[in-house]
């Protein structure tokens, strides 16, 4: 009998002292996600401040100005422009509208784009 | 002294003087005492452990529990493209409780918060000597200066985080962003229509902390946190700025009082921009004043003039009352019941198309008179007139039309060339999607839809809505009321030109104008509906043509170069190609 109730209070310290560990181990857990909680709270506010840089500094205002004033570009006109058409079959078979017909911009002070074929005054328009 | 078996009484002391004679109850007497002592601390004991602990349970809470907010933050509001055009950003609130602030604190302390915080000496001394327990020093201060400032570490004083609302676009989106205040509650535009789709609830919950202050047990709840949503408009950032720019520049142009432009996708209904001249810049509210906040697009109503006669004379062709053929004579006068109506000249015989293009009253008078009342306010009820529009935008008004049973035969007539009736620019401009959209008033959102077409109330037949449209286009061709200052190269467009006396509490005021256009484009396949309105213009030209129309050119040309549509008559290149290279390098050799 009395080897039976040492083996009950070995087996009671033994589950004791797991309870307190496994306790612990909770809370250190517990901390560790407070902590990250934390981190991502913190991440979240920095990317919607980088957001918000990046949006500040894509500005159009800001591009049009930098383009101008210090790029010396020109706004685009439809003068100069060349729109390429695109090949008939193929643009079928992509099935798209419109956005298939590339518009070729020229912005930087009217330098020729090389390799653009140019399509004369018409351009190709498919409806 | 002591009984002995007997029962008599012990002598303990020879002396006499310490014989005493104590009764047995006395003794007796204490002992039950100690007992009910004992027996209280036991009842007492019981009691706090058992029963009555809550309030040990509840102190011993205090102790260990903390109730930690969980915040949440506004919604964000973003274009059709996800640029963000308004965000809030975490800041601080530097607050203080004034007597814990020391008395003998350090001047020099007390200069450099002044200076970090941007505040005059006096104001913060006032502010510190308030006999309050709390005051807020400043709110919203950006981190790196809250900062600086907790490293004064002055007493007394403390921080919190709050949040700001900031709008990257500045004064282009003002007016359709709105902004919030600094409860981060809307006080204008989306900001405030959003209010409660925008607002974030901030939650809390109950936690066990131990001596380092780590939470390390949730205890329980208390609130969930829900982040505001996100909202993404039908606005087009780029379309926006060229819009504004266009806008401002004709504003600035005329030396006009205001201005308001807006541009519609003919196809989905949705707002791809919406401008205002004079504007804000919704960062910096510091002078505010009731023209600039002005939403002119939507809260301004106002006599649109000639832009009426496409809406009224389509109802006569669509009736067939008259068809595209029918010769009307403008010529001289036109007497109404004793009012006259005149022209700005003698256009002669005109088409009803030519009626359009040179924009004649008297002949929009004349087809308008085969029309009865009723299906004239039929008409301008289905396009939309006379009720608000609903797009969940605040202090979209509905205008002004009357009843058609209170209409004078002259009213009929002013009406269907735009007097006697009042509109929004937005209203015009939805009003034209039946032109655009094959007789269908589309509905129109500020919000960004699926990208789908979307059909409408049929108001007018197709036929008619094609023959409108080739109408238009002859106004902005050689000959119409806009030829060359709206036209847009590389591209058929159309539209209509109003200039309107505006009306002042005495009557029309014939030196003030209000100038308008709204167009179609492309007329082969309209992809957007394009409206301008300048209050005011005072140098240069007042006609709609000429101080809206260049606008409308601006910006319907960008639009559509922007939306990649491809142009649909020819356009003189201007382009040097290879070809042209080599061609040119030959001569110079």
């Amino acid at each position: 009998m009395s080897r039976l109730n040492t083996l009950l209070l070995l087996v009671l310290i033994a589950c004791a002292l797991s309870t307190v560990a496994a306790t612990n181990r909770q809370r250190e857990l517990f901390i560790q996600l407070g902590r990250l909680q934390s981190d991502a709270h913190q991440m979240a506010q920095a990317r919607a401040e980088l957001q918000y840089q990046q949006g500040a500094l894509s500005k159009t205002t800001l591009i049009e100005h930098v383009a101008t004033d210090q790029l010396k570009m020109q706004p685009v006109t439809p003068g100069r422009t060349q729109y390429l058409v695109a090949n008939v079959a193929a643009d079928a078979e992509a099935n798209t509208s419109l956005d298939s017909t590339s518009a070729v911009t020229e912005l930087a002070n009217g330098v020729a784009s090389a390799g653009v074929a140019a399509s004369g005054a018409v351009p190709g328009v498919r409806r | 002294m002591k009984k002995n078996a007997s029962g008599k009484h012990v002598q303990f002391s020879s002396s006499p003087v310490l014989s005493v004679h104590l009764p047995m109850w006395r003794s007796k007497l204490v002992v039950f005492l100690l007992f009910i002592a004992f027996l209280a601390l036991a009842v007492r004991a019981f009691w706090i452990q058992g029963p009555g602990n809550s309030f040990y349970q509840k102190q011993g809470e205090n102790r260990y529990q903390r109730t930690i907010e969980l915040p949440a933050t506004r919604g964000k509001i973003m274009d059709r493209n996800g640029v963000m055009l308004a965000t809030s950003l975490p800041v601080r609130a530097i607050w203080a409780i004034p007597e814990d602030v020391p008395d003998d604190i350090d001047a020099d302390k007390l200069k450099q918060l002044g200076r970090l915080l941007s505040m005059n000496p006096k104001d913060l001394h006032l502010k510190l000597g308030e006999e309050k327990g709390f005051v807020y020093i400043k709110r919203q201060v950006p981190n790196d200066v809250a900062d600086k400032v907790a490293a004064l570490g002055i007493p007394g004083i403390y921080q919190r985080t709050e949040y700001e609302r900031f709008y990257p676009e500045g004064e282009i989106t003002a007016h359709l962003v709105g902004f919030t205040n600094i409860e981060d509650e809307g006080q204008e535009g989306i900001e405030l229509a959003e209010q409660k789709t925008l607002v974030g609830v901030p939650g809390s919950r109950r936690v066990i902390k131990d001596r380092l202050g780590r939470a390390i047990e949730d205890v329980d709840e208390l609130a969930i946190p829900r982040n505001g949503q996100d909202l993404t408009l039908s606005l087009d950032s780029k379309i926006q700025y060229i819009t504004y720019i266009a806008l401002k520049n004709a504003v600035e142009g005329h030396h006009a009082a205001a201005g308001a432009a807006m541009v519609i996708d003919a196809r989905t209904g949705e707002v791809l921009a919406l401008a205002n001249y004079p504007t804000y810049n919704p960062n910096d509210r510091s002078r505010l004043t009731g023209e600039q906040l002005r939403n002119r697009v939507l809260t301004d109503s106002f006599e649109p003039g000639s832009i009426m006669k496409p809406i009224s004379i389509s109802l006569a062709l669509d009736l067939h009352r008259v068809s595209p053929d029918t010769l009307v004579n403008t010529n001289g006068r036109f007497t109404l019941d004793g009012a006259t109506i005149t022209d700005d000249s003698n256009f002669g015989t005109l088409t009803v198309g030519g009626v359009i293009q040179k924009s004649s009253n008297i002949g929009t008078t004349k087809i308008a008179m085969q029309l009865r009342p009723e299906e004239m306010w039929n008409m301008f009820t289905s396009v939309g007139f006379g009720q608000a529009p609903k797009i969940g935008f605040p202090g979209a008004v509905a205008g002004r039309l009357r009843p058609w049973k209170d209409w004078r035969r002259i009213e009929q007539a002013t009406m269907a060339y735009g007097y006697g009736i009042s509109v929004s620019l937005f209203q015009l401009a939805h009003a034209y999607t039946i032109f655009a959209h094959d007789g269908q008033l589309i509905p129109v959102s500020i919000f960004k839809t699926n990208g789908q077409t979307v059909s409408g109330p049929q108001v007018i037949s197709p036929a008619t809505a094609a023959e409108m449209r080739a109408m238009l286009q002859a106004v902005v061709s050689g000959g119409g009321t806009a030829r060359d200052d709206a036209s847009v190269p590389g591209y058929s467009v159309g539209g209509k030109t109003g200039t309107a006396y505006k009306h002042t509490p005495s009557g029309y005021d014939k030196s003030k104008y209000r100038a308008s256009f709204v167009g179609i484009a492309p007329m082969s396949d309209p992809r957007i509906i394009v409206a301008v309105s300048i209050d005011s213009p005072t140098t240069g030209s007042h006609f709609g043509g000429q101080v809206a129309g260049p606008a409308f050119s601006a910006i319907a040309g960008d639009t559509l170069r922007t939306l990649n549509i491809a142009p649909d008559i020819p356009v003189k290149p201007m382009v040097v190609t290879a070809s042209t290279q080599t061609a040119a390098s030959g001569v110079t050799r």
